[in-house]
């Protein structure tokens, strides 16, 4: 389930009480007028995007699903007559100073800019397609479109089927990486920023392909595999050989009934076979995590360790991630990670240690009683140390540190719609 | 177990890891980098390759971003610097490949003068320019040294060829820390034969205006006109403009108006093929030109050539955004702030069509280079030793060393001051540094040459990259 969804349920959820909400609206505070007076304001302003919210939902279902990227055997089939839209929006602005202030180490930017559209049914059918905002010339470069304006570029155009009955699930076109996902989901603020699989090159987002999943029933075990080009969304295939990968995840407690109120952990093994480039370099990988969710808070420890890098066949890196986070049932965001990245095992020289730590509230958390808080404010901080040998200039000082302000925007809509099938388009 | 193990178990292999993984690296990063030209002109790539085959120094040259990647890439293959101590070190305004062969002859001033007077070598390719850790500059002329130097029997590497590498560390050194105490640099007695062989001939040519003479004959109406010569097997040429080439120079000739005196006039426009290495698939025209004189008194060469971005120049945190104002600006500006003359090409210009950049430089018999295989071929005559050898070291230190003190640095500081600080005291540590880095650097692109050739028998001369541009684009 994508981050943006899970916590779009679970902050609009009818489970969560009104009790639980912090009684503390009418906060007496020198300016508190002022801002129960804006929260009122935003209330009232949301309120239609709350209520259409909600209507939706009920013909739509409290799982939307579609905009899941993995979430095997989970999306009910619905009626052949029925089918909903979904858009959901991720735009974020950052503000960052970089210590040491080398070239621009001042800067502005657009830190997210994602659409994605849904369609889910008629029956077990779906698809989606999804956007990312990226500059359109390289970070020293000149060559882009319209001089190096930001343009919109597909990430995700998949079509897929669920048999929620049997649990099946397949799914092609450019799909979401299995690993990827399956710790991104639960990190759930990739909005601050990716797994270190995605950042040191370890795992694409997405790439061109299929997988297939089978779920038992409450998710307490799932398998999937999928086959994919191997060169990501980004390149064209290079070779004839394809990258096919397997991922069984395993929820030893989640056939309990009070299984959300404690928690789920989840438990994933990964492996994958495969080539990068045109001469086929070798590209494997064989991974790990167990991480435990709960509405207040989350934990995760994930590693992966491969055979190859960016078609460099020599290299054999290594990822290990460990975090927490702020659960879905909390008005904030918060998080601390530390990831350790090393391009060769067994050379201490070649890691690269990053950690980062931040917060900041949802907004606005008491302006509505469904807690639609689509808006935040997140003040991070970044560090990262590398080896002498992992440092882009080796030997040379190697400790950078970040400050950032981000401002960010994160909710859809989900609209009933007639299905129109292909044959009776014009 | 390895996953590929357990996955050959069932059968899905998919991989084929070779004998040298290295091998599939260089493909691959040759297939990134030279992507703008196996989309849009396969047959130029194939050229160009054919070209970098040819010996290691063109190899070298057209594999400037093999060199960054592998300065950046992480892993114990790869040799760490003692300095870039102070940030604004890594934020130095770059020449971005100061090899031999991208030092020419300039007569600055326009019109120039005609004896040659305040004739200078100096660089005359600042297509790699960009920001980044100055000691990436020095590393690669290095490179470029020690493998113009290598096929040279009469430059043993224990002797002359690491003497040539300690004199550019030393020079360079020099010249930021004492410049006074180096030989005037237009001074062609004071840096060896090559150099003084290379200003001797430039100013021969042009004086005599050899470079219009060779490349034109008299047209009926008294003028001049371009000769056109068919494409010979290793793709040079000059060829008659296609429609779209003629309607592109007649919107580049527009555009160019302010880089040229009043009268400006395009008389004759050709495709030039087949020159360079690194740029070779680049559109490339040769215009001749005059200010209105219905003699040719006036009329002139240029060389107006595709520029692209240069590969990212890997630094302390992130490679350096680019700091210019498009890509043309930075053709023009990255010259004139490492020039010793700024306008020392007073043609110098970047122009826009569309997507493309266009340079404009002067082409003259003044403006000629040194030439690795003539430099071999003079050694193989002895009509130059090691001593000029060692002095051509010298003199590209010195070149490099003026010019980075020349430039500014990303935040507009000084560059000398921050290149002061790191060399102050510091000469000796530098030039162990940039010895051994030479030597490493020669013994890779030398074996990396090998590979490449092993590569091109092995995938054909895409290098593969043709089962990319022969199969169908996604709808």
């Amino acid at each position: 389930m994508t981050p943006i969804l899970l916590a779009l349920l679970l902050q609009a959820a009818p489970a969560v009480a009104d009790d639980d909400v912090p009684d503390d609206a009418a906060q007496d505070t020198a300016d508190g007028d002022t801002l129960d007076d804006l929260a009122d304001e935003a209330a009232r302003a949301l309120a239609p995007l709350a209520d259409a919210w909600q209507r939706a939902r009920t013909r739509c279902g409290p799982d939307p699903g579609i905009v899941t990227p993995i979430a095997l055997g989970a999306t009910p089939s619905r009626d052949w007559n029925d089918a909903c839209l979904q858009v959901l929006l991720d735009v974020a602005g950052r503000g960052t100073v970089g210590f040491p202030a080398v070239g621009l180490s001042r800067r502005l930017e657009l830190a997210r800019g994602r659409l994605e559209l849904g369609l889910l049914g008629p029956g077990p059918l779906s698809a989606r397609i999804a956007f990312i905002a990226t500059r359109s010339a390289p970070p020293n470069g000149y060559l882009g479109i319209d001089g190096e304006a930001i343009v919109p570029r597909l990430r995700i155009a998949e079509a897929r089927a669920d048999w929620a009955k049997a649990g099946l699930t397949v799914a092609a076109g450019v799909v979401d990486d299995l690993w990827l996902m399956s710790l991104q989901s639960r990190w759930g603020l990739r909005y601050i920023a990716p797994m270190v699989d995605q950042q040191t090159g370890l795992a694409f987002r997405a790439d061109v392909g299929a997988w297939a999943g089978w779920s038992a029933p409450r998710g307490i075990a799932s398998l999937a595999v999928s086959v994919t080009g191997g060169e990501g969304d980004t390149l064209r295939d290079r070779n004839n050989g394809v990258n096919t990968a397997g991922l069984l995840v395993v929820k030893p407690l989640a056939w309990r009934d009070d299984a959300r109120r404690d928690g789920v952990l989840s438990v994933g093994v990964y492996g994958r076979d495969g080539s990068r480039g045109i001469d086929r370099a070798r590209d494997y990988r064989v991974g790990g995590f167990a991480i435990w969710q709960h509405r207040w808070i989350g934990v995760g420890a994930s590693t992966i360790h491969g055979w190859g890098l960016d078609g460099d066949a020599s290299q054999t890196p290594s990822a290990l991630s460990a975090w927490v986070r702020t659960g879905t049932d909390l008005p904030a965001i918060g998080w601390a990670r530390i990831d350790r990245f090393c391009a060769e095992r067994g050379v201490p020289e070649s890691a690269t240690l990053s950690w980062r730590v931040g917060g900041g509230p949802l907004l606005p958390w008491r302006a509505n009683p469904e807690r639609f808080a689509p808006l935040y404010v997140a003040v991070g901080y970044e560090g990262e140390r590398r080896g002498a040998l992992a440092a882009p200039v080796a030997g040379a000082p190697a400790v950078v540190h970040e400050l950032w302000l981000q401002l960010g925007a994160r909710f859809g809509v989900t609209v009933p719609v007639t299905p129109v099938g292909s044959g009776a388009a014009p | 177990m390895r996953p590929a193990a357990i996955l050959l178990s069932l059968g899905l292999c998919a991989c084929a890891t070779p004998d040298d993984p290295r091998a599939a690296w260089l493909v691959e990063q040759l297939t990134a980098e030279n992507r703008v030209w196996w989309t849009r002109d396969p047959q130029r790539l194939a050229e160009k390759y054919a070209r970098m085959a040819s010996d290691p120094y063109n190899y070298m040259r057209g594999t400037a971003g093999v060199f960054l990647r592998d300065l950046e890439r992480a892993g114990g293959d790869r040799l760490p610097t003692a300095f870039l101590t102070v940030p604004d070190a890594a934020a130095i305004l770059l020449v971005g490949d100061p090899h031999p062969e991208n030092l020419g002859g300039f007569v600055p001033g326009w019109p120039p003068a005609p004896q040659g007077d305040g004739f200078r070598v100096d660089f005359n390719d600042f297509d790699g320019a960009g920001h980044g850790p100055w000691v990436w500059d020095l590393r690669r002329a290095g490179l470029g040294l020690a493998t113009l130097l290598a096929p040279i029997d009469t430059c043993p590497p224990d002797t002359c060829r690491d003497a040539a590498v300690t004199a550019l560390a030393d020079a360079y050194a020099t010249a930021v820390l004492d410049p006074g105490s180096l030989p005037a640099l237009d001074d062609r007695t004071a840096w060896g034969e090559v150099v003084d062989r290379l200003v001797d001939d430039a100013l021969d040519d042009g004086r005599a205006r050899d470079r219009l003479l060779k490349e034109t004959r008299p047209a009926e109406d008294g003028g001049l006109t371009l000769i056109r010569e068919p494409r010979e097997a290793d793709g040079r040429g000059m060829l008659d403009l296609t429609p779209a080439e003629r309607a592109q120079v007649d919107r580049l000739t527009l555009a160019a108006r302010d880089h040229f005196p009043p009268g400006f006039r395009l008389l004759d426009a050709v495709h030039r093929f087949g020159r360079g290495v690194a740029s070779l698939p680049a559109v490339r025209y040769v215009w001749l030109w005059d200010e209105g004189d219905p003699s040719d008194a006036d009329d002139r060469l240029v060389q107006v050539r595709e520029t692209i971005d240069p590969p990212a120049i890997p630094g302390l945190a992130a490679p350096i955004p680019g700091l210019f104002a498009d890509q043309a600006d930075r053709v023009r500006a990255a010259a004139d702030a490492l020039w010793e003359t700024p306008g020392s090409d007073a043609r110098l210009g970047g122009l826009r069509d569309g997507t493309m950049t266009f340079k404009v430089t002067t082409w003259s018999g003044f403006a000629q280079g040194f030439e690795h295989v003539d430099i071999e071929e003079d050694a193989a005559e002895g009509k130059i030793g090691p001593d000029d050898l060692v002095a051509l070291g010298r003199f590209v230190g010195a070149r490099l060393g003026h010019a980075h003190a020349r430039g500014t640095t990303a935040h507009g500081t000084a560059a000398r001051d921050a290149l002061r600080a790191e060399l102050d005291g510091r000469t000796a540590v530098l030039v162990d540094e940039v010895v051994a880095a030479a030597r490493f650097d020669l013994d890779r692109t030398l074996a990396d040459h090998q590979r490449f050739l092993d590569a091109l028998d092995r995938l054909g001369p895409w290098l593969g990259a043709d089962a990319l541009f022969a199969s169908p684009e996604i709808p």
